[in-house]
């Protein structure tokens, strides 16, 4: 099979994992006890129109089948993309938020989403690159001190749930220094330009989230390459290596740091879901206005429609990352036979 | 005869453990395991014989520690080293209990699909597919925003969201099992799929699915508190999840109360730690092969 068919293959069945994302999405509310219309509805404070529209959009009067296939019509809705390219781009229609009054739910997640790949960007590459530097270092050193007090620091890491985590830095650094804000991403206003002075800010803000992420995130790809390079540390072409004469950190990042590639791409389709949605605890913890806040708030509030775009954009994502990590493992190594 | 077999068998299982842990005790990790999770398992069957007070009982709210209240007490005037103490018995048993349920669906799936192969394993390997790609947190949110957040329904919801690793490793290790040798000579002498599953394939698999099950201990332990945390879980019932929540959002930030916020925290990660040692090391035990 070569990698067109591979991909068409993988393609059909990201298509059919979409679809159940979609079934999910539409059965769960309407199989649960109580009224599902007041699920869909906003509160007494919207006007009649609001109402009227989303009768119409969602037919919540009609029977369960016609309301089904208004809801693929909703989420395949396109709008044409102004400018030069007049490109149409998906926009789907999830609904109207309880809690913003009359606000697209769309509106609102991609309000925040920005906020959450940034914070979660910086951080997944920060403990990639560390957690695999970490990782060569520790399998060069195997059974040495190094390798064993990184070994158990990465396992304590991983045996802590991250909202604590997220609490211990904000105690001590916000509470018991002063040194961090307490909450937020930035002090309000936003500027109307973007100004350094703005820049600076975000990132003063965004430093203890950071970080904390980062140390949460840092153990799986440092075991990761621990285990890898170890066993590629016994390969014929390393020892070559040696024989050649190489110094050590050649070997190590040259040669064999190679075939951590990988490994590091599938684990970063997995964390995709993380960057996405899986960031609610940090979020919630340090008050940072992304996707995963939005959730946590959307639940208190008894948004359901928030929550459910929300599990349909997560799904999505995580569909797609994981599609482009099938694909992308054919051009990163050879070897790989579909 | 048969009562002659039957302790004949049982001697060859105690021996059987017996070898298992002389190899297990020479792993020190795993006994430093053992002692962790046997000293929660102690406090959460003795809890309420340690506890100095009843953990609902309300006194006077936000002490800081005081030889009458170890670790002071909460925002109603609960004594809050009371509330660890008795938060250790929800913990435990709802990783334990979700941990059971996640791996008994995981094992029935992956020895179904692996076993019989053909149009049953396709569908139930894609069924698998799917559930794995949805996304564990927010499916979680809206199962328990519609279902409600009673503690068997966090259970429930926990076992519906990581049941499928264990499938998938259950079903690869069946595929190669069921072309071994034993296999065919039980299918030759005339044995049922259900005998052959039961007896032939099962005690196999159980050295891969015992140290799974503890690594679901550890997920069910960390997922509870993480979902009462966010104010998911059952907050009439006391667990390191929901104490963490009162102390974020009723003012242990603000009082900088540290005796509020580590001691549940660090209960939490040392369950998981100590599981995760002992997982570790059973796996180490059972799969000799995977020894470095």
């Amino acid at each position: 099979m070569g990698l067109r068919e591979y991909a068409i293959k993988r393609g059909v069945h990201s298509f059919a994992t979409f679809l159940v994302v979609l079934v999910v999405n539409f059965f769960l509310p309407r199989l649960m006890p109580g009224d599902p219309i007041a699920r869909f509805m906003p509160g007494e404070g919207a006007t009649q129109d609001v109402w009227k529209k989303l009768y119409r959009d969602f037919g919540l009067d009609q029977p369960l089948w016609v309301q089904f296939v208004l809801y693929l019509k909703n989420i395949f809705q396109f709008r044409p993309l102004s400018g030069p390219l007049p490109i149409p781009i998906p926009s789907p229609n999830l609904g109207v938020s309880f809690f913003y009054r009359e606000t697209p739910v769309l509106t609102v997640l991609l309000e925040r989403l920005p906020w959450t790949i940034f914070l979660f960007g910086t951080a997944y590459a920060l403990s990639i690159v560390v957690g695999v530097v970490i990782g060569a270092i520790a399998a060069w050193r195997r059974g040495g001190k190094t390798d064993v007090s990184i070994l158990s620091t990465s396992l304590f890491l991983r045996s802590m749930p991250i909202f604590w985590l997220a609490m211990i830095m904000l105690l001590i650094f916000s509470y018991y220094l002063d040194l961090f804000p307490i909450s937020g991403a930035y002090t309000p206003p936003i500027p109307k330009t973007i100004t350094w002075a703005f820049i600076g800010d975000v990132l003063w803000h965004s430093t203890l989230p950071i970080i904390t992420l980062t140390l949460y995130l840092m153990g799986t790809p440092a075991f990761l390459t621990r285990n890898v390079m170890i066993d590629a540390l016994t390969e014929p072409y390393v020892l070559t290596a040696k024989a050649k004469g190489l110094k050590g950190r050649t070997i190590l990042f040259k040669h064999a740091l190679r075939n951590v590639m990988l490994p590091i791409v599938s684990y970063s389709a997995i964390l995709m879901a993380f960057v996405v949605g899986g960031g609610v605890f940090t979020e919630t913890v340090f008050g940072w206005p992304g996707v995963g806040r939005e959730i946590f708030l959307a639940y208190l509030n008894r948004d359901y429609p928030v929550i459910q775009g929300a599990f349909f954009l997560i799904g999505v994502s995580v569909i797609l990352a994981n599609f482009i990590a099938d694909i992308a493992y054919g051009f990163l190594d050879p070897r790989v036979k579909y | 005869m048969a009562i002659k077999i039957r302790t004949d068998k049982l001697k060859f299982y105690r021996r059987k453990i017996f070898d298992l842990w002389n190899t297990y005790k020479k792993n020190k990790l795993g006994i430093f395991g053992l002692f962790i999770v046997g000293f929660f398992v102690a406090i959460a069957i003795f809890g309420p014989y340690v506890a100095p007070y009843d953990p609902y009982a309300m006194g006077i709210p936000r002490q800081k520690p005081s030889p009458e209240h170890w670790l002071g007490t909460n925002d109603v005037g609960q004594d809050i080293l009371s509330e660890v103490i008795y938060g250790t018995r929800t913990s435990l048993t709802v990783g334990l209990i979700a941990a059971v349920l996640t791996v008994l669906v995981g094992t029935v799936i992956g020895l179904v699909a692996g076993y019989f192969g053909g149009g049953v394993d396709d569908l139930l390997m894609r069924f698998t597919d799917m559930v794995l790609s949805l996304p564990d947190l927010a499916l979680m949110i809206v199962l328990i925003a519609y279902g409600g957040r009673s503690i068997w329904n966090i259970i429930l919801v926990i076992a519906i969201v990581s049941w499928t690793s264990t499938a998938r490793m259950v079903r690869s290790q069946v595929l190669s099992l069921k072309e071994r040798s034993f296999v065919e000579a039980a299918r030759a002498i005339g044995s049922g799929d259900t005998h052959i599953i039961l007896r032939h394939i099962l005690p196999n698999v159980m050295s891969i699915v015992l140290p799974l099950t503890i690594m679901s201990v550890v997920w069910g332990i960390l997922t509870e508190a993480g979902l009462a945390f966010l104010g998911l879980g059952d907050l009439t019932i006391k667990s390191w999840g929901t104490i963490l929540y009162y102390a974020a959002y009723r003012g242990g930030f603000i009082l900088k109360a540290w005796w509020w916020i580590i001691p549940p925290g660090l209960c939490i990660t040392f369950t998981a730690l100590g599981f995760t040692l002992i997982g570790y090391a059973l796996d180490e035990v059972l799969n000799p092969k995977l020894r470095r």
